[in-house]
């Protein structure tokens, strides 16, 4: 089997005083796509920043484990120079920044050099093209005035440039109309490779109609109730998360 | 004015030091006069105490410390600030470096020259050209405005007039720096721009001091835009950390005159700048810019004048400030549509970036509107960095030092997008980034 990329034990997340993940265990080896899934208010995305380290999320218990190496106190930017990427579900505006200076200071930051301007304008065109985005579109402010299909296609631009090992999806899916979903699914896979994983979290199973998981958990009320192969979205898609939800309640 | 106050402005200035000053220059009889206007009024404003009810301007220098009033040692020109018709605004086409005394070179390209532009200081304009400083001198700045356009008016004498001949068309800046090299308690910079009819230009005034030692430097800029014109005038106040600044600045535009302004506040113990401009003629458009950097115990006051007489003109003003340590900021704007002023559009923005917890910033926006049909809009905001902004940065692998610049940067970043060219764009991120090396 192959390396252990995410490792995610106990993990017990609060929010203020109220208690969001309530004992989360996961593991994700490099080469495999995973899914998670669960419904609206389930704590998916409470999950995703605590791996990144939003500071209002507090992990109390348990530990997240990158490439063997314990990540649960480790800063933001450094776990992010390490190779974990988080396309968020609402990334937030720049203003006054131009998506290249950005891209530019990013990919930097990532390779601890900032290799020849002319090379990094080629790369970025690529990687532009890849995600069929207009070139006019790199000289605009960052998130700044974009659309929801905007957004998102800027968020799978700089996991193009970063190159992570980990990168967790946060309902990359919301807010594309089905022509934009096309375009950003087709460029996940393009970017996908073996010596990555990915994390992708929805709550809808239309994004995994085009990008194909290894793995599949159902996520409710602050846990993983249920693993398994890609069958799973299909059971999800036909029974809703109905089952689920009595069999997290059962188990509390 | 304190009591304090008042005896040292005594100390120092006079209005027999003020007509010797006049002699020196040759005033003609005209200039005698305004001078005397000048120190009248000077007399008035120091008597008057305390200043009038309702007049917010000039709240911070009424706080700085009188024993900043000095004349300090009296310096040469440094030569860095010297010459050359490049710098960090680029190639220029012409360029004046001068002290409170020292003069140095005035250099103006071929191409300015042979299109009849005229660049000169503005004692050498006084022997040649005395109608056209007769006619606009004191124009749209009058003696009386405050005690400090008072003062500078008596004592008056450096500075330059600028005269872009109808249709001229100026690609490369005129860049003044107006240096205080001490001798004297105070240094008073004059520019007078004359853009004509349909011409184009761009001016770079720049305040800076040779030394350490605390200055008072009160400038007067008076722009007077004819039918057309193009003007882009960008200031920069770099003076040292012990000197106080008041730079006033008034525009006129004449019909279909388009002016973008950038006023830059990036040193001295304390800054106020007034910004005016006046929409005479239909048609016309104005860009009111203006960056307070604040840093340590810095206080800044900007405040605007967006005075629509004509019919059909546009305005905007955007100033913005960036504050660390326990800076203060102070933004003061107005916008006036008279009766006449039917179909324009004036729009006003305010926003602060505070960086430290002891900054603070005020915003007070005035709107004077009587006419009927017009669009006007005016905002503010006061805030620290977004953490979620941060978070953003982070998430990506900027380290938490770098998150600052970047977000700060880019918070400055739109009134360079404002500029109306491609180079002043680009200059102008250049200089935010110096900017920010010397300031983080």
């Amino acid at each position: 089997m192959s390396e252990v990329l995410l490792k995610i034990e106990g993990l017990r997340v609060a929010v203020g005083e109220k208690e969001i993940l309530k004992g989360v265990d996961l593991t994700v080896r490099r080469g495999e796509i995973h899914a998670l899934m669960g419904p609206n208010g389930s704590g998916k995305s409470t999950l995703s920043n605590a791996i990144m380290g939003h500071p209002h999320y507090r992990i109390t218990e348990g530990r997240i484990w990158f490439k063997g190496e314990d990540i649960t106190e480790m800063p933001t930017d450094e776990k992010a120079r390490k190779g974990v990427f988080l396309a968020f579900q609402y990334p937030v505006a720049i203003p006054g920044v131009t998506v290249t200076n950005f891209l530019r200071a990013i990919t930097k930051a990532r390779r601890g050099e900032e290799g020849p301007a002319k090379e990094f304008r080629a790369e970025m065109a690529g990687a532009m093209q890849t995600l069929a985005m207009d070139p006019a579109f790199a000289r605009r402010y960052v998130n700044d005035g974009f659309s929801g299909g905007e957004k998102k296609r800027c968020e799978m631009l700089q996991m193009a440039l970063l190159k992570p090992e980990l990168a967790i999806l946060d309902e990359t899916d919301s807010g594309l109309d089905i022509d934009a979903l096309k375009v950003v699914c087709d460029g996940i896979n393009r970017i996908f490779n073996p010596q990555m994983a990915m994390l992708i979290i929805t709550h809808y199973q239309r994004m995994l109609n085009y990008v194909t998981p290894h793995r599949v958990h159902v996520f409710v009320a602050g846990r993983v109730v249920e693993s398994g192969g890609s069958e799973l979205v299909a059971a999800l898609e036909s029974e809703g998360y109905d089952r689920f939800i009595k069999k997290s309640l059962a188990a509390a | 004015m304190t009591a304090t106050a008042t005896r040292r402005f005594r100390d120092f200035f006079s209005l027999e030091s003020a007509r010797g000053l006049g002699a020196a220059c040759g005033d003609p009889a005209w200039l005698g006069e305004l001078r005397l206007r000048g120190w009248r009024a000077f007399e008035a404003g120091l008597e008057a105490s305390p200043r009038p009810a309702g007049t917010r301007w000039l709240k911070v220098a009424e706080s700085w410390p009188d024993e900043a009033l000095d004349p300090g040692p009296k310096l040469a020109l440094p030569a860095a600030l010297g010459l050359g018709l490049d710098g960090e605004w680029g190639p220029l086409s012409g360029a004046y470096t001068y002290g409170c005394e020292s003069e140095g070179a005035l250099l103006l390209d071929e191409e300015a020259r042979r299109a009849g532009v005229l660049f000169l200081p503005l004692r050498e304009a006084l022997r040649s050209r005395p109608e056209l400083l007769e006619r606009h001198l004191f124009s749209r700045t009058a003696p009386e405005e405050t005690l400090y356009t008072g003062l500078h008016a008596a004592y008056f004498g450096q500075g330059a007039l600028i005269h872009i001949p109808k249709g001229v068309r100026l690609s490369r800046p005129l860049r003044l720096r107006g240096v205080h090299t001490g001798g004297h308690a105070g240094f008073f910079p004059h520019l007078l721009v004359l853009a004509g009819e349909g011409s184009s230009a761009t001016v770079v005034e720049e305040t800076r001091s040779a030394g350490e030692a605390p200055g008072l430097v009160s400038g007067v800029a008076e722009l007077v835009l004819e039918r057309g014109a193009q003007l882009n005038y960008i200031s920069f106040q770099g003076l040292n950390q012990a000197s106080g600044s008041l730079q006033r600045q008034s525009t006129v535009l004449a019909a279909d005159a388009r002016l973008y302004t950038l006023g830059i506040v990036a040193g001295g113990a304390w800054s106020t700048s007034f910004l005016g401009t006046r929409l005479d003629g239909g048609g016309g458009s104005a860009d009111l810019l203006g960056l307070a950097l604040g840093s340590g115990s810095r206080r800044i006051e900007i405040r605007t004048l967006q005075d629509h007489v004509g019919r059909s003109a546009d305005s905007d003003a955007l100033v913005k400030s960036i504050l660390r340590g326990s800076s203060r900021f102070y933004f003061d704007g107005v916008v006036k549509i008279y009766r006449s002023g039917q179909n324009s559009n004036a729009f006003q923005s305010n926003p602060n970036l505070l960086l430290s917890g002891e900054a603070r910033a005020e915003s007070v926006p005035t709107l004077e509107i009587e006419a009927d049909d017009v669009a006007c809009k005016h905002a503010a905001s006061i805030g620290g960095i977004d953490e979620e902004e941060r978070f953003y940065l982070l998430s990506r692998g900027i380290p938490l030092r770098d998150t600052e610049t970047i977000i700060t940067e880019g918070f400055a970043a739109e009134l360079g997008q404002r500029l109306p060219d491609a180079n002043l764009q680009e200059r102008f991120v250049a200089i935010l980034k110096d900017l920010a090396t010397g300031q983080s």
